[in-house]
């Protein structure tokens, strides 16, 4: 993990994103969804940030906030520490130049009625960038992916899963932007292609100093490649941990037990097995949001919910008092 | 081993009237022991849920069709019964569990009654006795409130749960699973997996278990066939094909879980992709993304027996014949 | 523009429809045709040489002087033919294929209209003596112009309403989807008949009229597409890429919404037909004496003891539309295959 008197290329302070539930003939607001909680984020340059939870956690709800494809209730964003206002059509225009996405599902986040060029000039000549320029540079990031000029003309369906993966990289980079948010790049993917997009992914890291945030479920996928990783759970971080340290000392009895679920290739490691389901972000319950689950759960868990604070001697935050007891 | 299953020589074809036949899958064998959990592992497009779908008699028609092959069950060849008495067979002898339970099960149907159905045969007593007995065995403690719910109440990892337990119900000799946790969550695919695994062995079902995940394969499998473009390159107990994988492709398959590994660039991702169907190309299919490939692998590969479980079609298999 | 292979696809199954590919041709064919009917179906010559000076009446206006008339308006040109064959003048002309004007009446001197067919009238004439020939093709003119125009309309309607009601959603939807049902709930005649008694049958506001109701079936499509698309990944990534609202609905969406556009259009002009047909039929439509297929319906149920009336009509509408149908189920299967499977 970087540390330096800079300020991170990205912050994301404090942010929270809730959905209203309607219901009734004027469709008023009969609750809300506490999808994301009071989430902090930086990125520094060049560098690879995960974040991973399971189905629910509001991972990828952070996602789309991040670039602005959903409001927020509150929170600030900053890019290279300078702050913008969320509500300003300006800033979304500011991020976007810094900011792309990568989508899950390569196969529908290409439009199937445009060529490559039309998808990687397109975006360019909408921010102003000449036709000639442009089309440079596509080119360039086009071969930055491993595809070659003459897909230009294709259509997206000429192309294999992974490469399509491959274009909406591309497609990022044409932009020239500098953080590239990727949510769960590989899950859509077969495991023989999936690791070639997490090398391409690692490799842009080192050749053009991009920084990379992935949103995955698998931590596995995660370890492998990111810097830093911070855990989800029902919308708020537990645990933010160097990947380095994730294997080996995982702090909060959530990331313990998301990492012992997972089947491992070696038949004589039985996963752990969690008890419990993930329970509804409308009926949170008071305290600990991880307490009905947890195999450490004492009465104290039920009284406030836990901060997320740093553990002393370490780069690690984790939002569990007891941490240190369950060891 | 008491077999139950013995699928031989089976091919799949997709294709129209007046076109050629295009064959999905080539030459499939493999055997399920009574109990026994068979996996076949491969990526997308390998014809695994083909395989699974054409033994149970439900490809579409008339675009697919089997080519070849027998699937004996007992003394019935599957693959050779008209659509009806096949029809009693699925249900009553064998039954499947599909990746998404939610789009299993009927919506405006209480889960009693769905589950009521798959023991229509036997006396209503006796049918909710053995409901009762299953879902307990599943981990669900309070069978009352699943039993009143509808499907949208439960969760993901509970309806797959109601899933295996109704297809299970009937008390089938086989049963084949298809993906059936990649719509879960990882935390509850342990769960599932377990109940599934556990159910089976205590009924003496056997289970077809087909998936794309290792973890999976390496936890839950006793016998693995690996699949690639259309056919069956490798087959062996779990821990050999693990351990000593004798296919490139299984090898490769193995060394692209980033499982275990610091960083990404100690991977070794299979160059280029997975054919489609119309290319295949004569020969060893692999080939192409083969480290090893030679000149030989034009012809088709020999099928060799390593040990009397560990079967691998190739030219060039890391394990050296005996 | 490139057509994506998708669309390429779709064409060539279009394409190897038989029916529906030569109905098609035979429908753009007879239109064209149609649309040349105010050279070729009428009683001006196309060209005439008097005393070797030619002239081209059905393309140009001659003063009745030029022929040696009194007047400066345009001349009679039947009775100036039969006037100058009666003087012996020297002359020939070069008359349009079915000579007869739709709007002439073609009164004999035995009898009274209609007549039945003839040498002189292939199909006979109607109830006022005009040919009936000539009638149907003009009246095939205008129908088809007429249904045409009121279909791309109602389209163009269509897709703007619906899309920008499925691209905004919430509120904006909300108040227009309850505008659409309270005019939709309208009753179409009535309309009709009163704007009709204000301001008179006329072309254009018939199409009006028409098309202010007809593109509300195809809105209900566009906004379910668009609703749908909202949701699609790449329209995300668009938004992500930073487009604005119009090339998003125009350039991402509206490419892959076409399939109910496409898949409509032919039973939407079949309906402009049936539409128009029937309320010339009623006496609603396009005023008299305006060639029209509505209108002869009515004639010939009203004079049964000239059945050529009836039947010819019947039989040019039972074409048309059996044509336009054929190329509408084309269109429908070449869009959507069903490809019959079944799971037994």
């Amino acid at each position: 993990m970087k540390h330096s008197v800079m300020a991170p290329l990205l912050r994301v302070q404090n942010l929270s994103v809730w959905y209203p539930v309607r219901s009734g003939t004027f469709s008023r607001v009969k609750n809300w969804v506490k999808a994301v909680r009071g989430v902090d984020l930086e990125i520094g340059t060049g560098e690879i940030v995960a974040v991973v939870g399971e189905s629910g956690c509001g991972k990828s709800t952070l996602a789309s906030a991040m670039v602005g494809l959903r409001d927020w209730q509150s929170g600030t964003l900053a890019l290279s520490g300078v702050e913008l206002n969320p509500v300003h059509r300006k800033t979304w225009r500011e991020v976007r130049k810094q900011v792309q996405m990568v989508f899950q599902d390569p196969n529908s986040s290409l439009n199937p009625r445009q060529t490559l060029s039309e998808i990687l000039i397109g975006p360019q000549r909408a921010g102003g960038i000449s036709a000639k320029d442009s089309r440079f540079r596509a080119i360039a990031s086009l071969e930055q992916v491993g595809l070659r000029e003459s897909d230009l003309d294709r259509f997206p369906h000429a192309f294999s899963g992974g490469q399509r993966q491959r274009i909406g990289i591309a497609r990022a980079l044409a932009l020239q932007s500098k953080i590239l948010l990727c949510d769960e790049p590989t899950s859509a993917l077969d495991v023989s292609v999936q690791a070639q997009i997490l090398q391409l992914l690692q490799e842009l890291r080192e050749r053009l100093g991009l920084s990379i945030l992935i949103i995955s479920h698998d931590l596995s996928v995660v370890r492998a490649l990111a810097d830093r990783v911070m855990v989800m759970y029902l919308g708020s971080v537990v645990e933010e941990i160097s990947a380095r340290d994730l294997l080996h000392l995982p702090k909060h009895p959530y990331t313990q037990a998301l990492l012992g679920s997972v089947p491992s290739l070696d038949p004589d490691l039985p996963p752990k097995i969690l008890s419990g389901e993930i329970p509804s972000l409308l009926s949170l319950p008071v305290g600990c949001a991880f307490q009905d689950r947890c195999p450490y759960a004492r009465p104290a868990c039920s009284v406030q919910e836990p901060f997320l604070l740093p553990v002393s001697g370490e780069s690690a935050k984790v939002r569990c008092p007891f941490h240190e007891e369950i060891g | 081993m008491n077999e139950l299953l013995r699928v031989e020589g089976m091919s799949v074809g997709f294709g129209s009237a007046g076109h050629k036949w295009v064959p999905v899958t080539d030459n499939i064998s493999f055997a399920i022991g009574r109990g026994e959990v068979f996996a076949l592992v491969g990526e997308s497009g390998c014809g695994k849920s083909v395989t699974a779908m054409g033994i149970l008699g439900l490809l579409p028609k008339p675009s697919a069709r089997v080519l070849a092959g027998h699937a004996w069950l007992g003394d019935v060849d599957l693959l050779d019964l008209p659509s009806e008495p096949l029809c009693a067979i699925r249900g009553r002898d064998i039954s499947v569990i599909f990746q998404e339970p939610a789009l299993a099960l009927n919506p405006v149907c209480g889960i009693q009654a769905q589950l009521r159905e798959a023991v229509a045969h036997l006396p209503r007593l006796e049918a909710d006795v053995r409901i009762a007995s299953l879902l307990r065995r599943a981990g669900f403690s309070d069978v009352p409130r699943v039993l009143s719910s509808f499907p949208h109440e439960l969760s993901g990892g509970m309806l797959q749960r109601v899933m295996i337990v109704m297809a299970l119900l009937p008390g089938p000799k086989l049963l084949i699973a298809d993906e059936p946790t990649t719509a879960l969550d990882v935390t509850v695919q342990a769960q599932v997996m377990m109940v599934l695994k556990g159910l089976c062995k205590s009924e003496g079902t056997g289970l077809l278990l087909i998936t794309h995940n290792l973890g999976l394969v390496a936890q839950y499998a006793d016998r693995v066939g690996v699949m690639y473009a259309g056919r069956m390159v490798e087959c062996a107990p779990v821990r050999t094909l693990l351990k000593s994988p004798a296919h490139p492709y299984t090898q490769g398959l193995i060394d692209a879980v980033p499982e275990g590994h610091e960083s990404v660039r100690n991977l070794r991702p299979i160059p280029g992709v997975v054919p489609y169907p119309r290319d295949f190309e004569a020969g060893c299919r692999f080939r192409s993304r083969c480290s090893k490939a030679t000149a030989d692998c034009i012809a088709f590969p020999p099928s060799a027996n390593l040990s009397p479980l560990h079967s691998v079609s190739c030219f060039h298999p890391s394990v050296p014949l005996k | 523009m490139k057509f994506s292979a998708v669309s390429l696809e779709r064409l060539r199954r279009f394409r190897s429809t038989r029916r529906a590919w030569w109905s098609l041709w035979i429908l753009v064919v007879a239109y064209g045709l149609s649309l040349l009917s105010p050279w070729l179906v009428d009683d001006k010559p196309l060209i005439i040489s008097v005393q070797g000076e030619w002239s081209f009446p059905a393309f140009q206006f001659y003063p009745e002087t030029k022929f040696g008339g009194k007047y400066q308006t345009e001349p009679d040109y039947p009775k100036l033919l039969e006037k100058l064959r009666n003087d012996g003048n020297d002359y020939w002309t070069v008359m349009p294929p079915i000579a007869h004007n739709p709007l002439r009446a073609y009164l004999a001197e035995v009898g009274e209209p209609p007549y039945a067919p003839s040498r002189e009238h292939w199909l006979g004439t109607d109830a006022h003596g005009r040919d009936l020939l000539a009638r149907l093709i003009h009246g095939f003119r205008i129908c088809m112009s007429f249904s045409l125009l009121l279909t791309l309309l109602s389209t163009v309607m269509g897709i703007a309403i619906g899309a920008v009601q499925g691209y905004l959603g919430g509120k904006f939807d909300m108040f227009m989807q309850r505008g659409i049902e309270i005019w939709a709930s309208l009753p179409f005649l009535y309309v009709v008949i009163l704007m009709a008694s204000l301001y008179g049958h006329g072309f254009w506001l018939l199409v009006g009229i028409m098309t202010s109701f007809s593109w509300i079936g195809l809105s209900y499509y566009m906004r379910g597409e668009f609703l749908r698309l909202r949701d699609m990944t790449y329209v995300r990534a668009a938004k992500v890429l930073g487009f604005g609202h119009a090339h998003i609905l125009f350039k991402e969406m509206l490419p892959n919404a076409m399939t109910p556009v496409v898949t409509l259009f032919p039973f939407a002009l079949i309906g402009g037909i049936t539409g128009l047909t029937s309320l010339d039929f009623l006496g609603f439509g396009l005023a008299p004496p305006t060639p029209s297929w509505g209108d002869l319906m009515a004639q010939g149920l009203s004079a049964l003891f000239a059945p050529w009336i009836a039947l010819s009509t019947t039989v040019a509408l039972f074409i048309t539309l059996l044509l336009a149908t054929f190329v509408g189920e084309g269109v429908r299967d070449a869009m959507d295959p069903k490809s019959g499977d079944r799971y037994e």
